[in-house]
Protein backbone atom coordinates (compact mmCIF):
# COMPACT_ATOMS: atom_id res chain seq x y z
CA UNK A 1 0.00 0.00 0.00
CA UNK A 2 1.35 3.53 -0.52
CA UNK A 3 2.27 5.06 2.56
CA UNK A 4 0.74 8.37 1.54
CA UNK A 5 -2.82 6.69 0.80
CA UNK A 6 -5.43 8.12 3.00
CA UNK A 7 -6.38 4.98 4.11
CA UNK A 8 -3.63 4.02 5.65
CA UNK A 9 -3.28 7.19 7.46
CA UNK A 10 -6.21 7.03 9.00
CA UNK A 11 -5.10 3.82 9.86
CA UNK A 12 -2.01 4.31 11.08
CA UNK A 13 -3.88 6.86 13.20
CA UNK A 14 -7.09 4.81 15.10
CA UNK A 15 -4.31 2.13 15.81
CA UNK A 16 -2.71 4.26 17.89
CA UNK A 17 -1.70 2.98 21.62
CA UNK A 18 -2.36 6.21 23.12
CA UNK A 19 -6.19 6.12 21.42
CA UNK A 20 -6.35 2.72 23.31
CA UNK A 21 -5.31 4.13 26.54
CA UNK A 22 -8.16 6.82 26.57
CA UNK A 23 -10.58 4.95 25.09
CA UNK A 24 -9.91 2.25 27.98
CA UNK A 25 -9.90 4.45 30.32
CA UNK A 26 -12.80 6.03 29.55
CA UNK A 27 -14.84 2.94 29.89
CA UNK A 28 -13.37 2.18 32.93
CA UNK A 29 -15.40 5.48 34.15
CA UNK A 30 -18.45 4.23 32.63
CA UNK A 31 -18.07 0.94 33.96
CA UNK A 32 -17.96 2.56 37.54
CA UNK A 33 -20.40 5.26 36.52
CA UNK A 34 -22.93 2.57 35.39
CA UNK A 35 -22.59 -0.18 38.36
CA UNK A 36 -22.97 3.13 40.80
CA UNK A 37 -26.31 4.38 38.80
CA UNK A 38 -27.51 0.57 38.64
CA UNK A 39 -29.22 1.42 42.32
CA UNK A 40 -30.47 4.13 41.79
CA UNK A 41 -32.56 3.17 38.12
CA UNK A 42 -32.20 -0.34 38.17
CA UNK A 43 -29.45 -2.84 36.91
CA UNK A 44 -31.63 -3.20 32.99
CA UNK A 45 -32.07 0.90 32.27
CA UNK A 46 -28.10 1.33 33.93
CA UNK A 47 -27.14 -1.55 31.11
CA UNK A 48 -29.29 0.35 28.30
CA UNK A 49 -27.63 3.76 29.39
CA UNK A 50 -24.44 3.10 29.76
CA UNK A 51 -22.97 -0.11 28.12
CA UNK A 52 -25.30 -0.73 25.69
CA UNK A 53 -25.68 2.59 24.09
CA UNK A 54 -23.80 4.76 21.61
CA UNK A 55 -24.24 8.02 23.29
CA UNK A 56 -24.48 8.83 26.74
CA UNK A 57 -25.86 12.03 27.08
CA UNK A 58 -24.34 14.44 30.10
CA UNK A 59 -27.27 16.79 30.89
CA UNK A 60 -26.63 18.58 27.10
CA UNK A 61 -23.05 16.90 26.17
CA UNK A 62 -22.46 14.23 24.14
CA UNK A 63 -19.93 11.38 24.76
CA UNK A 64 -19.32 8.13 23.70
CA UNK A 65 -21.31 5.70 25.47
CA UNK A 66 -20.20 1.80 26.00
CA UNK A 67 -21.54 0.50 22.66
CA UNK A 68 -19.15 3.17 21.00
CA UNK A 69 -16.22 3.18 23.39
CA UNK A 70 -16.14 -0.90 22.16
CA UNK A 71 -16.56 -0.35 19.04
CA UNK A 72 -13.55 2.08 18.95
CA UNK A 73 -11.49 -0.52 21.16
CA UNK A 74 -12.09 -3.01 18.43
CA UNK A 75 -11.39 -0.43 15.57
CA UNK A 76 -8.09 0.26 17.13
CA UNK A 77 -7.11 -3.17 17.24
CA UNK A 78 -7.95 -4.15 13.97
CA UNK A 79 -6.34 -1.49 12.66
CA UNK A 80 -3.09 -1.74 14.92
CA UNK A 81 -3.51 -5.66 13.58
CA UNK A 82 -3.47 -4.39 9.90
CA UNK A 83 -1.62 -1.14 9.98
CA UNK A 84 0.81 -1.11 12.78
CA UNK A 85 1.69 -4.69 13.74
CA UNK A 86 5.38 -5.80 12.03
CA UNK A 87 4.53 -9.63 10.81
CA UNK A 88 8.04 -10.75 12.45
CA UNK A 89 8.36 -14.75 14.11
CA UNK A 90 9.54 -13.12 16.75
CA UNK A 91 6.25 -10.97 17.38
CA UNK A 92 3.98 -13.71 16.64
CA UNK A 93 2.94 -14.35 20.59
CA UNK A 94 2.02 -10.44 20.17
CA UNK A 95 -0.35 -11.01 16.99
CA UNK A 96 -1.91 -14.39 18.80
CA UNK A 97 -2.92 -12.19 21.72
CA UNK A 98 -4.26 -9.26 19.61
CA UNK A 99 -6.40 -11.33 17.82
CA UNK A 100 -7.56 -13.54 21.09
CA UNK A 101 -8.56 -10.03 22.33
CA UNK A 102 -10.55 -9.26 19.06
CA UNK A 103 -11.82 -12.47 19.08
CA UNK A 104 -13.33 -11.31 22.59
CA UNK A 105 -14.57 -8.31 21.67
CA UNK A 106 -16.59 -9.59 18.45
CA UNK A 107 -18.24 -12.25 20.37
CA UNK A 108 -19.48 -9.47 22.40
CA UNK A 109 -20.74 -7.72 19.66
CA UNK A 110 -22.85 -10.96 18.20
CA UNK A 111 -23.95 -10.49 22.42
CA UNK A 112 -25.12 -7.49 22.16
CA UNK A 113 -26.99 -7.90 18.61
CA UNK A 114 -28.27 -11.47 18.79
CA UNK A 115 -28.73 -12.44 22.34
CA UNK A 116 -32.54 -12.63 24.22
CA UNK A 117 -33.24 -13.48 27.18
CA UNK A 118 -36.61 -14.13 29.11
CA UNK A 119 -38.67 -15.75 30.75
CA UNK A 120 -40.73 -19.86 30.56
CA UNK A 121 -43.51 -19.94 32.40
CA UNK A 122 -44.72 -23.37 32.77
CA UNK A 123 -47.78 -24.97 35.13
CA UNK A 124 -47.29 -28.58 36.01
CA UNK A 125 -48.84 -31.05 33.25
CA UNK A 126 -48.73 -28.22 30.76
CA UNK A 127 -46.24 -27.60 27.86
CA UNK A 128 -44.80 -24.39 26.97
CA UNK A 129 -43.74 -23.30 23.29
CA UNK A 130 -42.40 -20.18 23.93
CA UNK A 131 -40.23 -17.34 26.19
CA UNK A 132 -41.34 -13.71 26.57
CA UNK A 133 -38.54 -11.16 26.64
CA UNK A 134 -37.61 -9.81 29.76
CA UNK A 135 -37.41 -6.18 28.55
CA UNK A 136 -38.65 -5.94 25.13
CA UNK A 137 -42.29 -5.32 24.26
CA UNK A 138 -43.87 -6.25 20.89
CA UNK A 139 -47.55 -5.39 19.61
CA UNK A 140 -49.30 -8.12 18.51
CA UNK A 141 -52.18 -8.56 16.43
CA UNK A 142 -52.94 -12.72 16.90
CA UNK A 143 -55.26 -14.24 15.63
CA UNK A 144 -56.01 -18.18 16.61
CA UNK A 145 -56.61 -21.50 14.77
CA UNK A 146 -56.42 -25.15 16.34
CA UNK A 147 -54.46 -24.26 19.32
CA UNK A 148 -51.89 -21.97 17.10
CA UNK A 149 -51.19 -18.46 17.63
CA UNK A 150 -50.55 -16.53 14.34
CA UNK A 151 -49.08 -13.44 14.79
CA UNK A 152 -47.74 -10.25 13.50
CA UNK A 153 -45.65 -8.11 15.47
CA UNK A 154 -44.39 -4.73 15.81
CA UNK A 155 -41.28 -4.18 17.65
CA UNK A 156 -40.38 -1.78 20.54
CA UNK A 157 -38.18 0.40 17.86
CA UNK A 158 -41.89 1.31 16.26
CA UNK A 159 -43.72 1.82 19.08
CA UNK A 160 -43.19 5.55 20.04
CA UNK A 161 -45.53 7.96 20.04
CA UNK A 162 -46.92 9.63 16.66
CA UNK A 163 -45.76 6.03 14.78
CA UNK A 164 -48.48 4.91 11.88
CA UNK A 165 -48.02 1.21 12.01
CA UNK A 166 -48.93 -0.69 8.81
CA UNK A 167 -48.30 -4.07 7.52
CA UNK A 168 -49.18 -5.69 3.79
CA UNK A 169 -50.67 -8.73 5.63
CA UNK A 170 -53.31 -5.93 7.81
CA UNK A 171 -56.34 -4.42 6.11
CA UNK A 172 -55.93 -1.78 9.04
CA UNK A 173 -53.37 0.90 10.74
CA UNK A 174 -52.78 1.58 14.05
CA UNK A 175 -50.96 5.04 15.21
CA UNK A 176 -49.78 5.45 18.30
CA UNK A 177 -51.23 8.22 20.08
CA UNK A 178 -49.00 8.05 23.34
CA UNK A 179 -46.30 4.95 24.41
CA UNK A 180 -45.30 4.73 27.68
CA UNK A 181 -43.26 2.11 29.46
CA UNK A 182 -44.89 2.32 32.82
CA UNK A 183 -48.78 3.32 33.55
CA UNK A 184 -51.21 3.73 36.03
CA UNK A 185 -54.93 3.05 35.34
CA UNK A 186 -57.27 5.47 36.45
CA UNK A 187 -61.42 5.35 35.91
CA UNK A 188 -62.62 8.19 33.76
CA UNK A 189 -64.31 11.35 35.40
CA UNK A 190 -65.33 12.73 31.93
CA UNK A 191 -67.42 11.17 29.75
CA UNK A 192 -66.10 9.46 26.62
CA UNK A 193 -66.21 10.69 23.17
CA UNK A 194 -67.87 8.31 20.35
CA UNK A 195 -64.53 8.08 19.24
CA UNK A 196 -63.31 6.54 22.42
CA UNK A 197 -64.27 2.69 22.31
CA UNK A 198 -63.04 -0.29 24.35
CA UNK A 199 -61.79 0.06 27.62
CA UNK A 200 -61.14 4.33 27.32
CA UNK A 201 -64.88 4.80 27.44
CA UNK A 202 -64.56 3.86 31.43
CA UNK A 203 -60.27 4.58 31.87
CA UNK A 204 -57.38 6.41 30.55
CA UNK A 205 -53.94 6.12 32.05
CA UNK A 206 -51.09 7.79 33.37
CA UNK A 207 -47.47 7.89 32.76
CA UNK A 208 -45.43 7.28 35.50
CA UNK A 209 -41.30 6.95 36.10
CA UNK A 210 -39.89 3.68 35.14
CA UNK A 211 -39.83 1.54 38.50
CA UNK A 212 -35.94 0.36 38.98
CA UNK A 213 -37.65 -3.03 39.67
CA UNK A 214 -38.09 -4.31 36.08
CA UNK A 215 -41.32 -6.08 37.45
CA UNK A 216 -43.32 -3.80 38.55
CA UNK A 217 -43.13 -1.68 35.36
CA UNK A 218 -46.58 -2.26 32.97
CA UNK A 219 -46.25 -0.61 29.91
CA UNK A 220 -49.21 1.07 28.27
CA UNK A 221 -50.75 2.34 25.00
CA UNK A 222 -53.33 4.36 23.38
CA UNK A 223 -54.04 4.30 19.65
CA UNK A 224 -56.16 4.92 16.98
CA UNK A 225 -57.04 2.52 15.02
CA UNK A 226 -58.29 3.20 10.85
CA UNK A 227 -59.23 1.10 8.11
CA UNK A 228 -61.76 -1.33 9.41
CA UNK A 229 -65.31 -0.30 9.73
CA UNK A 230 -66.76 3.16 11.50
CA UNK A 231 -67.96 0.46 14.26
CA UNK A 232 -64.82 -0.36 14.91
CA UNK A 233 -62.69 2.20 13.85
CA UNK A 234 -61.64 4.74 16.81
CA UNK A 235 -59.36 5.52 19.61
CA UNK A 236 -58.47 2.50 21.62
CA UNK A 237 -56.21 2.13 25.11
CA UNK A 238 -54.37 -0.88 25.59
CA UNK A 239 -51.75 -2.21 28.24
CA UNK A 240 -49.54 -5.35 29.47
CA UNK A 241 -51.55 -7.90 31.56
CA UNK A 242 -54.56 -7.03 30.12
CA UNK A 243 -57.25 -9.52 31.31
CA UNK A 244 -59.99 -9.55 28.58
CA UNK A 245 -58.21 -8.71 25.30
CA UNK A 246 -58.92 -5.82 22.66
CA UNK A 247 -60.62 -7.78 20.18
CA UNK A 248 -61.43 -6.91 16.55
CA UNK A 249 -63.47 -8.48 13.61
CA UNK A 250 -61.41 -8.47 10.50
CA UNK A 251 -62.39 -9.55 7.22
CA UNK A 252 -64.66 -12.28 9.54
CA UNK A 253 -62.18 -13.05 11.88
CA UNK A 254 -61.43 -12.34 15.30
CA UNK A 255 -58.04 -10.73 15.94
CA UNK A 256 -56.91 -9.75 19.00
CA UNK A 257 -54.23 -7.04 19.80
CA UNK A 258 -52.06 -7.51 23.12
CA UNK A 259 -49.74 -4.93 24.13
CA UNK A 260 -47.05 -7.52 25.81
CA UNK A 261 -43.51 -8.66 25.98
CA UNK A 262 -41.86 -9.99 23.10
CA UNK A 263 -42.58 -13.85 22.64
CA UNK A 264 -39.58 -16.44 21.35
CA UNK A 265 -41.24 -19.10 19.92
CA UNK A 266 -39.10 -22.23 20.71
CA UNK A 267 -38.80 -25.29 18.34
CA UNK A 268 -39.06 -27.45 21.12
CA UNK A 269 -41.89 -27.84 23.91
CA UNK A 270 -40.84 -27.44 27.76
CA UNK A 271 -43.55 -29.79 29.42
CA UNK A 272 -43.20 -29.80 33.31
CA UNK A 273 -43.85 -33.05 35.11
CA UNK A 274 -42.69 -31.77 38.63
CA UNK A 275 -41.23 -29.04 40.33
CA UNK A 276 -39.61 -29.54 43.74
CA UNK A 277 -38.92 -26.83 46.57
CA UNK A 278 -36.38 -27.38 49.38
CA UNK A 279 -36.13 -25.06 52.24
CA UNK A 280 -33.37 -24.28 54.70
CA UNK A 281 -34.17 -26.72 57.62
CA UNK A 282 -36.87 -24.65 60.37
CA UNK A 283 -37.39 -22.19 57.72
CA UNK A 284 -39.15 -21.16 55.23
CA UNK A 285 -36.47 -19.65 52.85
CA UNK A 286 -36.11 -21.89 49.47
CA UNK A 287 -32.54 -23.78 49.56
CA UNK A 288 -33.07 -24.89 46.06
CA UNK A 289 -36.07 -25.44 43.21
CA UNK A 290 -35.64 -28.41 40.91
CA UNK A 291 -37.96 -28.61 37.80
CA UNK A 292 -38.33 -32.20 35.94
CA UNK A 293 -39.09 -31.58 32.20
CA UNK A 294 -40.27 -33.27 29.16
CA UNK A 295 -38.33 -31.77 26.08
CA UNK A 296 -40.86 -32.17 23.52
CA UNK A 297 -40.37 -32.23 19.92
CA UNK A 298 -43.09 -31.49 17.22
CA UNK A 299 -43.15 -34.74 16.28
CA UNK A 300 -44.08 -35.85 19.76
CA UNK A 301 -40.88 -37.42 21.08
CA UNK A 302 -40.05 -36.41 24.48
CA UNK A 303 -36.47 -36.89 26.47
CA UNK A 304 -37.12 -36.31 30.39
CA UNK A 305 -34.30 -33.82 32.04
CA UNK A 306 -33.92 -32.14 35.18
CA UNK A 307 -33.41 -28.67 35.56
CA UNK A 308 -31.73 -27.23 39.15
CA UNK A 309 -30.16 -23.98 40.32
CA UNK A 310 -26.71 -24.88 39.47
CA UNK A 311 -27.58 -27.69 36.57
CA UNK A 312 -29.34 -25.80 33.70
CA UNK A 313 -30.65 -27.18 30.67
CA UNK A 314 -28.53 -26.83 27.40
CA UNK A 315 -30.71 -27.53 23.92
CA UNK A 316 -30.56 -26.42 20.30
CA UNK A 317 -28.44 -23.57 21.39
CA UNK A 318 -30.37 -22.39 24.27
CA UNK A 319 -29.94 -22.60 28.20
CA UNK A 320 -32.64 -23.00 30.42
CA UNK A 321 -31.95 -21.97 33.98
CA UNK A 322 -34.36 -22.49 37.37
CA UNK A 323 -35.11 -19.19 38.44
CA UNK A 324 -38.65 -19.12 40.43
CA UNK A 325 -41.61 -21.51 41.71
CA UNK A 326 -44.77 -20.59 42.61
CA UNK A 327 -47.82 -21.74 44.19
CA UNK A 328 -51.53 -20.72 44.27
CA UNK A 329 -53.63 -21.90 46.89
CA UNK A 330 -55.09 -24.58 45.21
CA UNK A 331 -51.41 -26.05 45.14
CA UNK A 332 -50.88 -25.85 41.48
CA UNK A 333 -47.14 -25.46 41.39
CA UNK A 334 -45.45 -23.12 38.20
CA UNK A 335 -41.70 -23.10 37.53
CA UNK A 336 -40.30 -19.79 35.99
CA UNK A 337 -37.00 -20.59 33.99
CA UNK A 338 -34.76 -18.13 32.51
CA UNK A 339 -34.14 -19.03 28.68
CA UNK A 340 -30.82 -17.72 27.61
CA UNK A 341 -29.87 -17.78 23.62
CA UNK A 342 -26.73 -16.56 22.80
CA UNK A 343 -24.47 -17.26 19.65
CA UNK A 344 -21.49 -15.43 21.21
CA UNK A 345 -21.49 -17.42 24.35
CA UNK A 346 -18.94 -19.53 23.90
CA UNK A 347 -16.27 -16.96 22.36
CA UNK A 348 -15.29 -15.74 25.96
CA UNK A 349 -13.64 -19.24 26.53
CA UNK A 350 -12.36 -19.22 22.91
CA UNK A 351 -10.62 -16.15 23.57
CA UNK A 352 -9.47 -16.41 26.81
CA UNK A 353 -7.25 -19.41 25.15
CA UNK A 354 -5.73 -17.43 22.18
CA UNK A 355 -4.27 -14.61 24.82
CA UNK A 356 -3.01 -17.38 26.76
CA UNK A 357 -2.03 -19.54 23.96
CA UNK A 358 -0.05 -16.11 22.87
CA UNK A 359 1.74 -14.92 25.90
CA UNK A 360 2.88 -18.16 26.24
CA UNK A 361 4.07 -18.53 22.97
CA UNK A 362 5.76 -14.54 23.51
CA UNK A 363 7.37 -15.92 27.14
CA UNK A 364 9.15 -18.85 25.23
CA UNK A 365 10.11 -16.97 22.56
CA UNK A 366 11.94 -14.47 24.99
CA UNK A 367 13.27 -16.84 27.05
CA UNK A 368 16.64 -16.96 25.40
CA UNK A 369 17.26 -13.02 25.15
CA UNK A 370 16.02 -12.66 28.88
CA UNK A 371 18.71 -15.18 30.10
CA UNK A 372 21.17 -13.88 28.07
CA UNK A 373 20.12 -10.21 30.02
CA UNK A 374 20.38 -12.05 33.21
CA UNK B 1 -0.51 -11.52 3.01
CA UNK B 2 -3.69 -11.08 1.86
CA UNK B 3 -5.63 -7.10 1.73
CA UNK B 4 -6.89 -6.87 4.80
CA UNK B 5 -6.95 -2.88 5.22
CA UNK B 6 -10.51 -2.31 4.61
CA UNK B 7 -11.49 -4.95 7.25
CA UNK B 8 -11.87 -2.50 9.90
CA UNK B 9 -13.86 0.03 8.12
CA UNK B 10 -15.98 -2.98 6.74
CA UNK B 11 -16.57 -4.08 10.68
CA UNK B 12 -17.60 -0.63 11.32
CA UNK B 13 -20.42 -0.59 8.94
CA UNK B 14 -21.36 -4.05 9.99
CA UNK B 15 -22.05 -3.06 13.69
CA UNK B 16 -23.78 0.41 12.44
CA UNK B 17 -26.35 -1.46 10.17
CA UNK B 18 -26.83 -4.46 12.67
CA UNK B 19 -28.34 -2.02 15.23
CA UNK B 20 -30.82 -1.36 12.55
CA UNK B 21 -33.19 -3.62 14.10
CA UNK B 22 -37.01 -5.21 12.18
CA UNK B 23 -39.67 -3.32 12.78
CA UNK B 24 -42.21 -6.33 11.96
CA UNK B 25 -41.74 -10.14 12.29
CA UNK B 26 -44.56 -12.86 11.12
CA UNK B 27 -44.81 -16.27 13.32
CA UNK B 28 -46.65 -18.91 14.56
CA UNK B 29 -46.27 -20.19 18.35
CA UNK B 30 -47.93 -22.53 19.86
CA UNK B 31 -50.66 -21.75 23.10
CA UNK B 32 -49.46 -23.56 26.13
CA UNK B 33 -51.09 -26.87 26.49
CA UNK B 34 -51.86 -28.97 29.41
CA UNK B 35 -53.45 -31.84 31.00
CA UNK B 36 -57.10 -31.48 30.38
CA UNK B 37 -56.53 -27.20 30.59
CA UNK B 38 -59.84 -25.29 28.96
CA UNK B 39 -58.71 -23.17 25.89
CA UNK B 40 -59.62 -20.16 27.90
CA UNK B 41 -57.14 -20.80 30.76
CA UNK B 42 -54.28 -21.75 27.89
CA UNK B 43 -55.17 -18.26 26.61
CA UNK B 44 -54.68 -16.39 30.10
CA UNK B 45 -51.51 -17.77 30.55
CA UNK B 46 -49.97 -16.82 27.16
CA UNK B 47 -51.43 -13.21 27.75
CA UNK B 48 -50.91 -12.47 31.37
CA UNK B 49 -48.61 -15.05 33.08
CA UNK B 50 -50.31 -14.95 36.38
CA UNK B 51 -46.86 -16.17 38.24
CA UNK B 52 -45.27 -12.86 36.98
CA UNK B 53 -48.04 -10.25 38.38
CA UNK B 54 -46.81 -8.75 41.11
CA UNK B 55 -48.89 -8.77 44.29
CA UNK B 56 -48.06 -6.00 46.91
CA UNK B 57 -50.38 -7.58 49.37
CA UNK B 58 -50.90 -10.36 51.32
CA UNK B 59 -54.25 -11.93 52.39
CA UNK B 60 -55.84 -15.44 53.38
CA UNK B 61 -58.23 -17.17 50.90
CA UNK B 62 -61.15 -18.82 52.41
CA UNK B 63 -60.74 -22.35 51.92
CA UNK B 64 -63.74 -23.49 49.89
CA UNK B 65 -62.64 -20.23 47.88
CA UNK B 66 -60.56 -20.88 44.19
CA UNK B 67 -57.96 -18.54 43.26
CA UNK B 68 -57.97 -17.97 39.59
CA UNK B 69 -55.22 -16.79 37.22
CA UNK B 70 -55.32 -13.07 36.96
CA UNK B 71 -53.74 -10.24 35.61
CA UNK B 72 -54.00 -6.50 34.94
CA UNK B 73 -55.34 -4.41 36.75
CA UNK B 74 -56.43 -7.39 39.04
CA UNK B 75 -53.79 -8.21 41.72
CA UNK B 76 -55.93 -11.27 42.17
CA UNK B 77 -59.27 -12.85 41.01
CA UNK B 78 -61.46 -15.42 42.71
CA UNK B 79 -64.11 -17.30 42.74
CA UNK B 80 -66.72 -19.17 45.45
CA UNK B 81 -66.91 -22.88 45.70
CA UNK B 82 -69.77 -22.83 42.81
CA UNK B 83 -67.63 -20.90 40.62
CA UNK B 84 -70.88 -18.78 40.04
CA UNK B 85 -69.10 -15.93 41.98
CA UNK B 86 -66.46 -13.52 40.41
CA UNK B 87 -64.24 -12.06 43.00
CA UNK B 88 -61.93 -9.97 42.13
CA UNK B 89 -58.64 -7.67 43.38
CA UNK B 90 -57.91 -4.29 41.51
CA UNK B 91 -55.72 -1.47 42.64
CA UNK B 92 -56.31 1.92 41.12
CA UNK B 93 -55.10 5.60 41.22
CA UNK B 94 -56.95 7.81 43.69
CA UNK B 95 -59.28 9.41 41.26
CA UNK B 96 -60.89 6.41 41.21
CA UNK B 97 -61.67 6.59 44.80
CA UNK B 98 -65.43 8.43 44.72
CA UNK B 99 -67.22 6.73 46.73
CA UNK B 100 -70.70 7.99 45.38
CA UNK B 101 -69.78 7.15 41.52
CA UNK B 102 -68.59 3.44 42.63
CA UNK B 103 -71.49 2.76 44.61
CA UNK B 104 -73.68 4.13 41.69
CA UNK B 105 -71.88 2.41 39.13
CA UNK B 106 -72.08 -1.09 41.33
CA UNK B 107 -75.45 0.04 41.35
CA UNK B 108 -76.29 -0.26 38.50
CA UNK B 109 -74.83 -3.69 37.27
CA UNK B 110 -77.66 -5.15 39.88
CA UNK B 111 -80.44 -2.92 38.01
CA UNK B 112 -81.00 -0.89 41.29
CA UNK B 113 -80.99 2.78 40.44
CA UNK B 114 -78.55 5.90 41.20
CA UNK B 115 -78.32 7.41 44.53
CA UNK B 116 -77.78 10.38 46.28
CA UNK B 117 -73.66 10.74 48.10
CA UNK B 118 -75.71 10.80 51.44
CA UNK B 119 -77.52 7.63 50.35
CA UNK B 120 -74.43 6.00 49.30
CA UNK B 121 -72.35 6.77 52.54
CA UNK B 122 -75.06 5.76 54.85
CA UNK B 123 -74.83 2.04 52.63
CA UNK B 124 -71.78 1.59 53.64
CA UNK B 125 -70.43 -0.50 56.61
CA UNK B 126 -66.96 0.03 58.14
CA UNK B 127 -64.12 -3.21 59.00
CA UNK B 128 -60.57 -3.09 59.86
CA UNK B 129 -57.55 -4.63 58.15
CA UNK B 130 -54.12 -4.53 58.49
CA UNK B 131 -54.03 -2.00 55.71
CA UNK B 132 -56.58 0.48 57.67
CA UNK B 133 -60.15 0.54 58.04
CA UNK B 134 -62.07 -0.02 54.83
CA UNK B 135 -65.62 0.42 53.62
CA UNK B 136 -67.66 -2.45 52.98
CA UNK B 137 -71.01 -2.60 51.11
CA UNK B 138 -73.62 -5.24 50.13
CA UNK B 139 -75.78 -4.64 46.82
CA UNK B 140 -78.87 -7.23 45.79
CA UNK B 141 -80.64 -5.91 42.52
CA UNK B 142 -84.14 -6.36 41.73
CA UNK B 143 -83.10 -9.52 39.07
CA UNK B 144 -81.31 -11.81 40.97
CA UNK B 145 -77.87 -10.10 41.07
CA UNK B 146 -75.68 -9.25 44.02
CA UNK B 147 -72.51 -7.79 44.84
CA UNK B 148 -70.11 -7.59 47.93
CA UNK B 149 -67.31 -4.62 47.68
CA UNK B 150 -65.35 -3.17 50.27
CA UNK B 151 -62.99 -0.33 49.04
CA UNK B 152 -59.67 0.62 51.16
CA UNK B 153 -58.50 4.03 50.61
CA UNK B 154 -54.60 3.81 50.97
CA UNK B 155 -52.16 6.92 50.56
CA UNK B 156 -51.73 6.88 46.87
CA UNK B 157 -53.83 4.43 45.57
CA UNK B 158 -57.54 2.78 46.32
CA UNK B 159 -57.97 -0.94 46.48
CA UNK B 160 -61.04 -2.74 45.19
CA UNK B 161 -62.06 -6.57 46.28
CA UNK B 162 -65.90 -7.28 45.08
CA UNK B 163 -67.45 -10.14 44.53
CA UNK B 164 -69.91 -10.58 42.15
CA UNK B 165 -73.03 -12.98 40.96
CA UNK B 166 -76.19 -14.36 41.94
CA UNK B 167 -77.12 -12.71 45.24
CA UNK B 168 -78.54 -15.77 47.20
CA UNK B 169 -74.75 -16.69 46.66
CA UNK B 170 -73.35 -13.64 47.90
CA UNK B 171 -75.83 -13.73 50.79
CA UNK B 172 -73.71 -16.47 51.88
CA UNK B 173 -70.60 -15.50 50.99
CA UNK B 174 -71.06 -12.09 53.13
CA UNK B 175 -69.24 -13.61 56.24
CA UNK B 176 -66.32 -14.93 54.19
CA UNK B 177 -65.81 -12.03 51.94
CA UNK B 178 -65.32 -10.06 54.92
CA UNK B 179 -63.15 -12.31 56.54
CA UNK B 180 -60.80 -12.08 53.28
CA UNK B 181 -60.99 -8.26 53.64
CA UNK B 182 -60.10 -8.30 56.98
CA UNK B 183 -57.07 -10.33 56.73
CA UNK B 184 -55.70 -7.66 53.79
CA UNK B 185 -52.39 -6.99 54.69
CA UNK B 186 -49.19 -5.50 53.07
CA UNK B 187 -47.01 -8.00 51.28
CA UNK B 188 -43.78 -8.85 53.30
CA UNK B 189 -40.70 -10.65 51.86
Amino acid sequence: MNSSSPLLRVGKTLASPKLFFYALFWLMILLTWGTVAQKAIGLYQAQERYFSSWILWLWAIPTPGGRATLTFITMNLLCKLIFASSYHPKKVGILITHLGALCLLGGGVLTAYFMTEGALVVKEGETSWYYQDFHEHELAFVGSKDGVDEVLAFSDESLVTGAVLKHSSLPLQVEVLEMANNIEIIRRQSAATAGEKGMLKNFIFRSLAINPEETKNMAGMRFRLKGLDDEQDGQYMIFEFMEVPQTFSVDGREVRIELRKRIHPLAFGIELLDVERQLHPGTQMPRSFKSEVHVVRPDGSKLKQTISMNRPLRTDGYTLFQTHYDINEKGEETSVLAVVENVGRLFPYISSIIICIGILIHLVLHIPSLIRRG
Amino acid sequence: MPNLRFTPFIFMAMVLLSGCGEESREYQVKQNTGLGMPEESSHQSSAGHAGHVHRPYDFSLPSQWKEKPSSGMRLLSFSDVSGELDGSLVVLGLEAADLESNINRWRGQVGLEEISKEACLKSLDEGTSALGSFKSLKLKGPDGKGILAAIYTLPNKVLFAKMMGPSSKTENEEKNFLTFCSSLKAHTH
